[in-house]
C-alpha cells in the first residue's frame, strides 16, 4: 500500500495542471490563514475544490488507461491499490495544508495583513482538523470512484451535495436529506469534539462510522469489479 | 499449466447482450508459447482479461497451476503487457520500471540495476529513462511495456499486441525478449495480429472467432500442423518450375512474381522440389517453409 501512496503522490506532484490549481488555492488559503491567525479555511470551499482536483477520476483514469490492469497483474490485493489511492488523497491534502500554513507565515511576515497574530497551536489544529475532514470526505469520494467510470465520481459527489442542499416543501425529502447529512455525511466540528463537547463527539462518532462504512463498501465493490479495456 | 474449461463471458445487460466468449476450453502446458489469433472483436482480449482475473467468466473455470487466477502466488510469477499503453504519463521511464519492480516483490536494493538492465534489453537508451513517459513515442512505450512485463523474469507471460506500433528493430527486439523468456521455460500467451511474428515465437496457435475457439494448430515439433513451402525462382521461370514440380507429383502453384507455392509440404517434399528444380536447371533464389498462418486465418474453421 505504501508503494501505491507513493505512486499517487508522485503522479500528483508531477502533474503541472494539478500543481498550478492546488498552488493557487494554497496562496488564497494562506491569505485567509494570515488574516485569521491560523485557520486556513481549508475545510471550506477552497479545500473542497482542492480535494475535488486531487480525487476526481483517481481510479477511473488508471482503469481506462491500462495502468490499473498492469498493477493488478502484480502480487498486490485490490484493497491495497484502493486504500493506496485513499491515503494518497489524504496525504496530498495534508501536504496542501502544510503548504498553506507555510505560505501563511510568509504572507503574514511580508504583508502583515492585519488580524490576530499567528498562533502555532491554531495552525497545527487547523492542519489536523483539515486532514480529518479530508479523510472523511475522501471516503465518500472513493466510494463513488470504486464503481463509476470517468469523472462520474466527481459528478456523483457534487450531485449528492446539491441534492442534500435542495430546499423543498416536501417534508419527507427534508427529513431524508437531514438524516443523510446527520448520519451519513455529518459535518463534524472537530475543534469542539477535541474540546470534549458531547454533541460534537457524537457527530465525530457518526463521522468515523460513516467513513469506515464508505471505505468498506468501496473495497467490497472494487474487489468484485471487472475491468474491461477492450472487447477484442 | 493454464487450464481453461468451458468459459463463457457475456458483456452488457438485458436486451443488449454480446457474448464475447462462448464455451472456450484451452490448455497451455508449462513452458509452451501459445498465440491467440482471430479477427477484431473475436474475444482474444476478453480471454486474456479472464486469464488475468480482470474479468470473471459467467460460467466455466480457469486455473493456473491448480490455483485461482488472482492468487497472489500466481501473480508474483506473472508478467503482463496490455494492448493499450495509457499508463502514468507523468512518471519517468525509470520511475515506472522501478515501481513495477518493487510491486513485483523485487529486492529494493537491486532496483537500479534491474531497471537499467530491463531498459537495455529492449533497446531503450539510458537517457530515455530520465524522460517522462508522455514524451515517449509509441514504439518507445511498447518497448518499456515489454521491459515492464519481463521484469524479474516471470514464468507466466501474457502479452497483448506487444510489438504493435514498433519499428522493424523494435519488432525484432520484442521477438528476442519473447524467445528469451521461452528459452528459460516461461509459459507465454501472446495475442497478436502480426502473424509472421506469432509464427516465429509460438509453439501453437489457437484461432478464436465470435468467442469460440475454432481451431488449434501446432507449429513446432513432430506433431506440427501442415506447412506450406514457398520457392522463389526468376519470374520468367515460374511457369516452368510449376511444370517440373507437377511432374514430380508435387502440387505447385506459380505466381507471376516467380513465387512457387507448395501446399502440404514437409521437409522431404521441399528437398525433392529443390532437387527437381536444380536438375531441370531452374535457379532457386529462395526457399521458405512456414505454417502460412495467413492462409489458415482466411480458411473457414474445420468442422
Amino acid at each position: 500500500m505504501i508503494e501505491m501512496i507513493r505512486r499517487f503522490l508522485r503522479q500528483k506532484s508531477r502533474s503541472t495542471g494539478t500543481l498550478i490549481v492546488v498552488g493557487l488555492f494554497a496562496v488564497a488559503s494562506a491569505f485567509t490563514l494570515a488574516s485569521t491567525g491560523g485557520q486556513t479555511g481549508a475545510g471550506g470551499g477552497a479545500g473542497f475544490l482542492v480535494l475535488l482536483v486531487l480525487a476526481a477520476a483517481c481510479v477511473a483514469k488508471d482503469a481506462s488507461g491500462g495502468a490499473l490492469q498492469m498493477i493488478l497483474a502484480r502480487p498486490i490485493r485490490r484493497t491495497d491499490y484502493l486504500f493506496g489511492r485513499y491515503f494518497g488523497i489524504v496525504a496530498a491534502f495534508a501536504a496542501f495544508l502544510v503548504a498553506c500554513s507555510l505560505l501563511g507565515v510568509v504572507a503574514k511576515a511580508a504583508w502583515n495583513a492585519g488580524g490576530p497574530p499567528l498562533s502555532p497551536q491554531a495552525m497545527l489544529a487547523g492542519l489536523g482538523y483539515g486532514t480529518l475532514w479530508a479523510a472523511q470526505t475522501a471516503a465518500v469520494f472513493l466510494f463513488f470512484s470504486s464503481f463509476l467510470p470517468g469523472y462520474g465520481d466527481a459528478v456523483a459527489f457534487l450531485g449528492l451535495q446539491v441534492l442534500l442542499s435542495v430546499q423543498t416543501s416536501a417534508s419527507w425529502y427534508q427529513r431524508l436529506a437531514e438524516a443523510i447529512r446527520r448520519e451519513v455525511m455529518p459535518a463534524v466540528p472537530w475543534d469542539k469534539a477535541f474540546g470534549g463537547d458531547l454533541a460534537a463527539l457524537a457527530a465525530a462518532g457518526r463521522g468515523v462510522l460513516a467513513t469506515v462504512v464508505f471505505l468498506a463498501a468501496a473495497s467490497l465493490i472494487f474487489a468484485r469489479r471487472e475491468f474491461v479495456y477492450g472487447q477484442d | 499449466m493454464i487450464a481453461v474449461e468451458n468459459v463463457t463471458k457475456t458483456y452488457g445487460r438485458f436486451g443488449r447482450r454480446a457474448r464475447a466468449l462462448d464455451g472456450v476450453s484451452l490448455e497451455v502446458r508449462r513452458g509452451e508459447t501459445v498465440g491467440l489469433i482471430g479477427p477484431n472483436g473475436a474475444g482474444k482480449t476478453t480471454l486474456l482479461s479472464c486469464l488475468l482475473g480482470f474479468l470473471r467468466p459467467d460460467s466455466g473455470s480457469i486455473r493456473i497451476d491448480g490455483r485461482a487466477v488472482d492468487d497472489l502466488e500466481i501473480r508474483a510469477r506473472t508478467g503482463y503487457m496490455p494492448e493499450r499503453l495509457g499508463f502514468d504519463r507523468d512518471l519517468t521511464g525509470s520511475d515506472f520500471l522501478a515501481f513495477h519492480w518493487r510491486l513485483s516483490g523485487g529486492d529494493p536494493a537491486r532496483t537500479d540495476a534491474e531497471v537499467r538492465g530491463a531498459a537495455a534489453r529492449v533497446g531503450l537508451e539510458p537517457a530515455a529513462l530520465s524522460r517522462r513517459l508522455r514524451t515517449y513515442s509509441r514504439g518507445m512505450l511498447q518497448r518499456i511495456g515489454v521491459a515492464q512485463a519481463t521484469l524479474g523474469d516471470p514464468d507466466l507471460l501474457f502479452l497483448d499486441e506487444p510489438a504493435s506500433g514498433t519499428d522493424p528493430l523494435g519488432v525484432v527486439t520484442v521477438r528476442d525478449r519473447i524467445l528469451e523468456a521461452k528459452a528459460r521455460g516461461a509459459t507465454i500467451v501472446l495475442n497478436s495480429h502480426q502473424l509472421p511474428e506469432v509464427e516465429k515465437v509460438c509453439d501453437r496457435v489457437v484461432f478464436i472467432d465470435h468467442g469460440r475457439l475454432t481451431r488449434s494448430e501446432t507449429l513446432t515439433g513432430e506433431s506440427a500442423s501442415r506447412r506450406r513451402a514457398s520457392i522463389r525462382v526468376a519470374a520468367a521461370d515460374g511457369a516452368r518450375a510449376a511444370q517440373v514440380l507437377g511432374r514430380e507429383g508435387l502440387a505447385a502453384d506459380a505466381g507471376p512474381d516467380g513465387l512457387v507455392r507448395l501446399a502440404d509440404a514437409g521437409p522431404a517434399e521441399v528437398a525433392r522440389a529443390v532437387k527437381a528444380l536444380a536438375l531441370a536447371d531452374v535457379g532457386v533464389l529462395e526457399v521458405r517453409s512456414s505454417a502460412e498462418l495467413e492462409e489458415l486465418f482466411r480458411e473457414a474453421p474445420p468442422s
